[in-house]
């Protein structure tokens, strides 16, 4: 019971603080704070794949890159934000829709060979397609769009400050929506599934439609992640559908935890600090990053919620009973 | 007596090794049945058969008079039939109270629901908690599957097996690996079940006290065939099972 | 019309060859040790880096040039597998393909950090250069040479795998790891052996590739997508089936490229994805 209130102190603590950011942080602050909030609905959505369902996607910046450009070509054409988003989202799910279904009826190795693959196909069209994505240019000039709803009222995001709040406010209602889940009859099934597809078909699964409807979220917050990103940097170019981007959801995932919930956040949070410090010192991040993920699986497995809850949690009740 | 299952011809080859060989039975409602047999008889094939984990090469399976020959299978499942397993199938990293839940939702029909609590759902929590007693596993509901004793995760593969509601019910060796009292407990069990009505139970065995003090039928299977099939005493002093078993001292 | 058509398919086959090289080595160690090497494309990459540098660079001559960068990818991959993938074989899946995820990139920053991140295209070693008149058009000898040492390595590897006491071996150990080791063979020394054995196929097929095809980061990756589909539309573990594949993938991108450019990859995938509709193990699979 101590547990569950320290958890939600900590919860609405942590909202305060991002809520109060913009009165005591620079531009730069807010913009990294996002890119963190970004990354963590692309890769709570991975997770949901991977910690909960048994299955490694590593084609998940195809969605993403769906949901970008979608929202970018809605918003060039109807600058309203929520349009955007909107559109990205769905754009996604539906992707994730048509591919999950040739994906998923099949054991977890060819799962994992195709969706990178479909993943690099996504790549290859954004960068060859240019009369519908720009090819290797992109597309330029996407509107940060008033968030609204015409006729009733209009709220300008120009300032990054407003933008972030819309930010902050859609990426935590995503997580708790997830959080909600996972609570759910839906993902203790995929948990089941996870533990052996055999027993949960025996128990009356069908399990293709529950990896399916897996997918299909994991693409939809992969989307909503990328839909949140033309807005903030007025372009979309190829490289967001790139596998070396499907790596960052693996990577962080692991380095904060795959089996909980809260892992693919920390470990958001850990690589944009580690990854700014790194860039300072080299252009070489790549092979950083890829000594991390070796580094993390052959001696850190658990990633750092399991480090801290069995390691640093001990230790400090430790010293609070000692000191008491 | 109503006829719950049925197979005609049956045949399934693994190579050139017969593993189920034109097996035509019927299993009545209400009559417990023990199917045994030596080792590679081709007991465990036919139970994968039947609930469709294994397609046959020819044949037909008729459930309450309905073809499920080409059902897969969780549809076979939510039709009534279910099954535990020799080596025992469970969710490891789930506590015995989410292992359990899980037929329970799938048969309750909850599956599909994304925002509720699984936790909060009093209708499955008393069925959770049903199947925990009837196994006796109150006292572990808690803890994680994975960490049970092999004895445990029987009683655990049994429950599961029972949480979807079957009518037809196979238990693969249901018995291995469980200690005197574990195993005296699921015996009374599955008696009392059976006696019920409430479901029809096919067991795959090859304790002979076992089969012999629980079965109204036993069938014998060799080499993918069904050599006898009948009640106890019947099979006791059948002369062509007894020299099946020749040189092992079970009968 | 139609020559232009079997003119291509005469590219495609040659195409297929590299494409062979890398998926043969790809299937085999998973048939044998049960790993999915991503990075397998990256020993692809580094033959045709390992090459270039000898024959490009320091004027070695190109037979010697291919053979070095064999061996020297050969022991790139034994460290690989005695160092690293040794310790992942018990672990569950996903830990398993993450790692070997994670070599890709280190592997394609390596590569820039000590060759550069520009694109290299080497010249053409003499006694390889020149024509031959196909169907009134120049086909490139070199590609000739391609086709047929890929059906001479097909060859060999049936030979090795049928004849040999290796062959053997492994096709057992595929087949039941416990039954083998019971028998007593080394398993370890034996999955490193493959390893090293892939790892230099996949080498000669980087190697082979330097004269005609550009040397640059990335290369791998963009093969080892390929090597996917060919290996998911084959069989995984089965090498009738990633030579049949190959055959599909080369000519059908090279279809691609002269048809439908832009949408070359998205043939392939088309394609893949009724081969997986009809057979879901792949046509020879198990």
């Amino acid at each position: 019971m101590e547990r569950k209130a320290q958890g939600y102190l900590f919860t609405w603590i942590l909202i305060a603080f991002l809520l109060a950011l913009p009165f005591f942080g620079g531009q730069y602050v807010l913009y990294m704070v996002i890119q963190i909030l970004i990354l963590s609905v692309f890769a709570l959505g991975f997770n949901l794949l991977l910690g909960y369902t048994g299955l490694l996607s590593f084609g998940q910046a195809g969605f993403f890159a769906v949901g970008a450009y979608a929202s970018a070509k809605v918003l060039l054409v109807f600058p309203s934000l929520i349009l955007g988003v909107g559109a990205g989202v769905l754009a996604g799910a539906l992707a994730a829709a048509i591919l999950g279904v040739l994906c998923v009826r099949h054991t977890r190795i060819y799962f994992s060979m195709l969706t990178l693959s479909f993943g690099m196909m996504i790549y290859s069209l954004a960068w060859k397609w240019r009369e519908v994505t720009g090819g290797d240019d992109g597309l330029v000039g996407i509107p940060r769009a008033p968030m609204g709803i015409p006729g009733i009222f209009q709220l300008d995001m120009s300032p990054m400050s407003h933008y972030y709040y819309f930010v902050v406010v859609v990426c935590l209602g995503a997580i708790f929506l997830l959080r909600r889940m996972v609570q759910s009859p839906f993902v203790l099934i995929l948990k089941g599934i996870r533990d052996s597809e055999t027993r949960a078909s025996f128990a009356g699964i069908p399990v293709r439609r529950y990896k399916l409807l897996a997918f299909i979220v994991a693409g939809a917050y992969a989307a909503l992640a990328g839909s949140l990103l033309p807005p903030l940097e007025n372009t979309v170019t190829p490289p967001i559908a790139h596998w070396t981007h499907s790596a960052e959801p693996v990577m962080v995932t692991l380095l904060g935890g795959i089996y909980s919930f809260y892992g693919p956040i920390v470990g958001s949070f850990f690589f944009y600090i580690l990854k700014d410090v790194i860039v300072r010192f080299t252009q070489y991040w790549l092979i950083c990053f890829g000594a991390i993920i070796v580094f993390l699986v052959l001696a850190f497995r658990g990633g750092l919620v399991v480090f801290y809850e069995e390691r640093i949690l001990p230790w400090l009740r430790g010293r609070i009973t000692k000191g008491g | 007596m109503a006829e719950l299952l049925r197979t005609e011809g049956i045949r399934k080859f693994f190579g050139v090794v017969s593993a189920a060989n034109n097996v035509s039975l019927s299993f009545q409602e209400g009559v417990l049945t023990s199917i045994i047999g030596p080792n590679g008889a081709g007991k465990t094939t036919f139970i994968n058969i039947l609930t469709g984990h294994v397609k046959p090469d020819s044949g037909k399976i008729f459930f309450k008079g309905q073809d499920i020959t080409d059902l897969p299978v969780h549809s076979r499942v939510q039709k009534g039939i279910s099954r535990s397993f020799q080596i025992g199938d469970i969710f490891p990293k789930l506590t015995v109270k989410e292992n359990l839940a899980i037929p329970v939702i799938a048969k309750k029909g909850k599956g599909m629901s994304f925002l509720s609590q699984v936790e909060k759902d009093r209708e499955v929590g008393e069925r959770v908690q049903d199947l925990m007693r009837t196994v006796g596993l109150e006292d572990k509901a808690n803890m994680e599957a994975g960490f049970l004793s092999h004895g445990d995760q029987r009683l655990l593969e049994i429950a599961l097996a029972m949480a979807s509601e079957p009518s037809l019910l196979f238990l693969d060796e249901p018995t291995a690996g469980m200690n005197p009292v574990e195993r005296v407990r699921i015996l009374e069990q599955i008696r009392k079940l059976s006696q019920d009505r409430s479901m029809t139970f096919v067991i795959v065995e090859h304790d002979m006290d076992i089969v012999f003090a629980l079965s109204d039928r036993i069938v014998v299977l060799h080499r993918g065939a069904v050599v006898a099939d009948g009640r106890p005493q019947e099979i006791r002093e059948n002369d062509q099972v007894k020299e099946i078993y020749l040189g092992e001292e079970v009968l | 019309m139609l020559d232009n058509l079997v003119f291509q398919g005469l590219i495609g086959l040659s195409l297929a060859m590299y494409l062979w090289l890398l998926s043969a080595g790809l299937t085999l160690v998973f048939g044998v040790a049960g790993i999915l090497n991503f990075a397998h494309g990256s020993l692809f990459m580094l033959g045709a880096y390992f090459a270039f540098t000898l024959y490009g660079k320091w004027g070695w001559a190109f037979g010697p040039s291919v053979l070095v960068s064999l061996i020297g990818v050969g022991v790139v991959g034994a460290v690989m597998e005695r160092v690293f993938f040794r310790r992942i074989y018990d672990l569950d899946l996903p830990y398993q393909l993450i790692l070997t995820f994670g070599f890709i990139l280190i592997f394609d920053d390596l590569v820039k950090m000590i060759w550069g991140g520009v694109a290299m295209i080497p010249p053409m070693p003499q006694w390889l250069d020149g024509q031959l008149v196909v169907l009134g058009r120049p086909f490139p000898v070199y590609n000739i040479f391609i086709v047929g040492l890929g059906v001479a390595v097909a060859l060999l590897l049936w030979i090795v795998l049928e004849r040999t006491w290796w062959g053997r071996t492994i096709r057992a150990s595929a087949h039941d790891r416990e039954m083998a080791s019971a028998i007593g063979v080394d398993i370890p020394r034996l999955f490193t052996s493959v390893f090293v054995f892939a790892a230099m196929l996949a080498a000669l097929g980087g190697a082979l590739g330097t004269p005609v095809r550009v040397v640059a980061p990335g290369i791998g990756t963009a093969m080892i997508i390929q090597a996917f589909v060919i290996t998911v539309i084959g069989g995984l573990g089965n090498l009738k089936g990633a030579f049949v594949g190959a055959l599909i993938v080369g000519v059908l991108t090279a279809y691609g490229i002269l048809l439908f450019p832009v949408f070359e990859l998205f043939i392939i995938f088309v394609v893949m994805a009724l081969v997986l509709m009809v057979k879901p193990e792949g046509l020879f699979g198990r």
